[in-house]
């Protein structure tokens, strides 16, 4: 009997890496729904779906599979104690970061192309450092701390932010030859237009629409999202809000700190002056120390210090660095 | 499709699935291992539907084993006949195509990141039956036995397709980090 071989995702190098990318590359509910309506169109109903697609479909998505690697850290720690670790990664000025980032959402176009490999992040070194509009984000404030992922999390996932914004130039730097591939293919019918003579959700169409105006929005979506507390976190983690990709990478970390990095890096690509920058930065130092590799996490935090003096997070990262 | 009754068979008892319970349950893996198969990111939408319409006209004789497999079959023929359609279409036809973009919203809804697409690209060097084994295992996390039964080969065989295209795929992720 043939053994099964070890998946060369759970390595711990770019490869590995490149799977995690793969496997998070899934459609979002909008994307399916204008699916689904297609198939209607075309004589395959698919019930609820196309009609009431994106909120109430997102609720019954499967765990199945291995796509949601957060269900394994949520058995690992028990969906009590995952959610207590964000809350407690998140709350390092999750609100206060969020309505700052409101208030002067100006610096959203990254200074550098937003998705560049670590390496050539580092390459760039302090000198030019990423424009995140967070440099002054206050300290935390506890009760609102802790509520923030929750209220994060309950962003309605249909509206899929990183659909609405991922801008032109992110998708340029990041990925050439898909991009440039994707520019060629011949649109045939677009997935974004569901034939009028179906019920189609609002969503594919403001999807489309909203992108010209993608910065602001992409900012504000995850915060600005009120909603149920104590929704399962991994009935969430196949949507790619900001803040998703964030709790993903926050419990991968303990488990899978690669995955956690590499998360995090999807997150800073897709959401560049996001407004949990300084979350993300967190996890993806965490996760690099983690991983062993000090000096990347050294570099990277300080560049954190240079871009948030202020940071809650600056004395937890010098005992996180040994520093 | 044939499906042989496997110890995964029996673990999943056949019974009677509705084509919106396999859309909900299944299409986002499909929609993703259809761009692990080589189907361009403005495609991906056009060929899924294909898949699914495949799907629900086959499925009243669909013996209720092995759904998932039998959904990895069909996507497997119909990115295969992409990847043949796609290859004639580019050789023909790329000076013409700048001018048909896809719109906006298609393009951007694939991100796979520079390692993703690196993966995609080194993907795109294999052959079909290294690819699928690849794609079957290493993104879809199938068993192996599994994508045996999806490739409609013996166990072995697929392990040896699969080494392979990972001893490939190794090859061109080697000496880069993350």
């Amino acid at each position: 009997m043939t053994t099964e071989p070890k998946r060369l995702r759970l390595g711990s190098d770019a490869l590995a890496a490149g799977l995690a990318s793969l496997q998070q590359a899934q459609p979002s509910e909008a994307r399916l729904a204008a699916l689904a309506a297609r198939l209607a169109d075309a004589g395959a109903p698919v019930e609820g779906h196309a009609v009431e697609a994106p909120s109430s479909t997102f609720q019954r998505v499967p765990e199945s599979r291995s796509s949601l690697r957060l269900t394994r850290a949520a058995k690992v720690f028990g969906p009590g104690t995952l959610a207590v670790l964000v809350a407690l990664v998140f709350g390092g000025g999750l609100i206060a970061t969020a309505i700052l980032i409101r208030k002067a959402d100006t610096p959203l176009v990254p200074a550098r192309p937003p998705a560049l490999p670590i390496e050539a992040q580092q390459a760039v070194g302090p000198a030019t450092p990423p424009a995140h509009p967070l440099a002054d984000a206050p300290a935390p404030s506890g009760a609102a701390a802790t509520r923030g992922p929750e209220a994060g999390d309950a962003q309605p996932q249909p509206t899929k932010p990183p659909e609405v914004a991922l801008p032109v130039p992110a998708g340029d730097a990041v990925a050439p030859s898909l991009g440039s591939e994707a520019r060629l293919a011949p649109p045939k019918t677009a997935g974004s237009e569901p034939s009028p003579a179906s019920p189609s959700p609002a969503e594919p169409a403001a999807r489309v629409d909203a992108r010209p105006a993608a910065p602001s929005t992409r900012a504000e979506t995850p915060a600005a999202a009120p909603g149920p507390e104590g929704a399962p976190l991994a009935a969430n983690t196949v949507v790619e809000s900001e803040v998703d990709l964030l709790k993903q990478a926050r419990s991968a970390l303990s488990a899978d700190p690669l995955q956690a990095f590499a998360l995090s890096e999807r997150c800073r690509a897709q959401y560049p002056g996001g407004a949990f920058a300084q979350e993300r930065e967190y996890i993806a130092i965490s996760a690099l120390v983690r991983l062993g590799r000090d000096n990347e996490a050294r570099s990277r935090a300080s560049l954190f210090r240079m871009h948030y003096p202020n940071s809650a997070y600056l004395p937890r990262l010098a005992r996180m660095l040994g520093e | 499709m044939k499906v042989n009754a496997g110890p995964a068979s029996t673990m999943e008892p056949a019974r009677a699935y509705s084509f919106a319970e396999i859309f909900r349950e299944h299409a986002r893996f499909l929609w993703r291992a259809l761009l692990g198969l080589g189907v361009r990111p403005g495609d991906v939408d056009d060929v899924c539907q294909e898949v699914f319409l495949i799907v629900h006209r086959r499925l009243p004789e669909f013996d209720g084993r092995a759904l998932r497999s039998w959904l990895y079959a069909i996507c497997l023929r119909v990115a295969s006949e992409y990847r043949r359609s796609a290859r004639v279409r580019r050789e023909i036809s790329v000076a013409e195509l700048p001018e048909s973009q896809a719109p906006a919203g298609q393009l951007d809804a694939v991100f796979v990141g520079e390692l993703g697409d690196r993966l995609l690209a080194s993907l795109e060097r294999l052959d079909d039956e290294k690819r699928e084994a690849f794609v079957l295992y290493e993104i879809e996390e199938l068993p192996l036995r599994e994508v045996a039964e999806v490739l409609g080969c013996p166990l072995q065989t697929a392990y040896s397709r699969l080494q392979a295209a990972r001893s490939l795929v190794r090859g061109d992720f080697s000496g880069s980090t993350l």
